[in-house]
């Protein structure tokens, strides 16, 4: 399931998918900014594709209770840039058709 | 392009976007003349010639040559659920469509590198499929093997296994994604794709009739085969009964024809079974209400029934 920052409260010890600009680094964790201006702590495996600021990254892992993301897995992109505006769209037609995304 | 259709049957499987397929085909003046897909622009019946009208069996081989190559968008959780039509060889369809050349996003989770063949696990979100190719042996110098971890977009044909009863895809092309953006257009365009197959073209102008409304918005993507209405063997009754609601969007017809055919009643999970080729089961709850909302149809207690 897709979300953005402002939905991690009601997908507690869910697993989502997060995306956004990695904004500080440091290892172990990384925060990233989300299309809807939000940041989220990401808790980072071993050998994780995160791993510098300023990337795009989508990130798969499971709410935790203080709304961190445990990652599980992630992709980083290329193009430091994105459009948020076309993505929060897109967050907001996957929420009305969970069978397809 | 007329002239080839007088040729076929009354069971001529036209590849245009009227919901007449299953009438005469002579009715064509109203043909849309600006077909995106190589299949639609020949005008040929899909090859359900009258000889093999009764038994909904396999597709002859003529059909093979004319099937429909257009290249669709999916999301892999949709992709699983497709499924073929009329036995284990038939047309892998979803959402009405025949599924060959499909396109998809998403990691590879797991990959597998033998001197004969590459397998790569694509996962977006929690579905993932297998998708595999053949290595010639020559050494190939197009393939190189991408790392474990890449987002890629997939081109490669839809196949069903019946062995494990899931869907693969074979002779795939893979290319690296550089921006979110195409992650972000990709799904959206599943989203349209889908929408436009189970609801019809969004119509640009509500004063025109259907007929001119489908003509205008032609489209590679409008499922203009009627392999679904043939396979049921019901093809004349069928013909009639799409003219009738060929207005609305196609699930909503498809279930209004079936609950034509049953006037005692007909409940939900039979719909929902019967169509499952055309449309998920949420979709059908989903027109079920539309239409009952409408007017159209009522639950008499034993099933729904036409008003």
């Amino acid at each position: 399931m897709r979300i953005a920052s402002q939905s991690l409260q009601q997908n507690m010890n869910r697993t989502v998918v997060i995306v956004g600009r990695v904004v500080s680094y440091t290892g172990a964790t990384a925060v990233i900014e989300t299309c809807d201006g939000g940041s989220v702590t990401v808790l980072l495996v071993p050998g994780s594709n995160v791993d510098g600021e300023g990337v795009i990254v989508e990130v798969m892992g499971v709410v935790r209770s203080d709304l961190s993301i445990q990652e599980q897995v992630s992709s980083k992109f290329d193009d430091p840039n994105y459009d948020t505006n076309a993505y929060s769209r897109l967050l907001e037609i996957a929420e009305k058709y969970p069978d397809l995304l | 392009m007329m002239g080839y259709n007088s040729g076929y049957g009354g069971y001529s499987n036209n590849n245009n976007n009227n919901n007449n397929a299953g009438a005469y085909s002579n009715t064509n003046a109203i043909n849309s003349s600006n077909f995106a897909s190589p299949s639609q622009a020949m005008g040929y019946g899909g090859g359900f010639v009258a000889g093999s009208q009764g038994g909904s069996g396999s597709p002859g081989a003529a059909q093979r040559e004319f099937r429909d190559q257009s290249l669709v968008p999916v999301s892999i959780k949709a992709l699983l659920r497709a499924r073929p039509e009329g036995g284990v060889d038939g047309p892998v369809m979803l959402d009405g469509k025949e599924l060959n050349l499909v396109k998809l996003m998403g990691r590879i989770s797991q990959s597998t590198v033998t001197s004969q063949f590459l397998k790569y696990l694509v996962s977006d979100g929690v579905s993932s499929v297998e998708c595999t190719k053949f290595i010639d042996s020559s050494g190939d110098a197009n393939v190189s093997t991408l790392a474990e971890g890449t987002y890629v977009k997939v081109f490669g044909t839809a196949k069903f296994v019946s062995k494990t009863n899931t869907i693969q895809v074979n002779n795939f092309f893979a290319y690296p994604v550089a921006s979110m953006d195409e992650v972000t257009f990709h799904n959206l365009e599943c989203v349209y794709v889908h929408l436009q197959l189970t609801r019809g073209p969004a119509s640009l102008n509500p004063a025109m009739s259907a007929d001119q409304a489908n003509a205008f918005n032609s489209s590679a993507y409008a499922a203009g085969s009627n392999v679904y209405n043939s396979a049921h063997g019901t093809g004349g009754n069928m013909g009639g009964a799409q003219n009738a609601y060929a207005h609305m969007p196609r699930v909503e017809g498809a279930i209004m024809s079936l609950i034509d055919q049953q006037s005692s009643g007909l409940y939900v999970e039979m719909i929902q079974s019967t169509l499952r080729g055309l449309a998920s089961a949420k979709d059908i709850d989903i027109a079920i209400q539309a239409l009952e909302s409408e007017g159209h149809i009522y639950d008499g207690g034993e099933g729904y029934k036409k008003s």
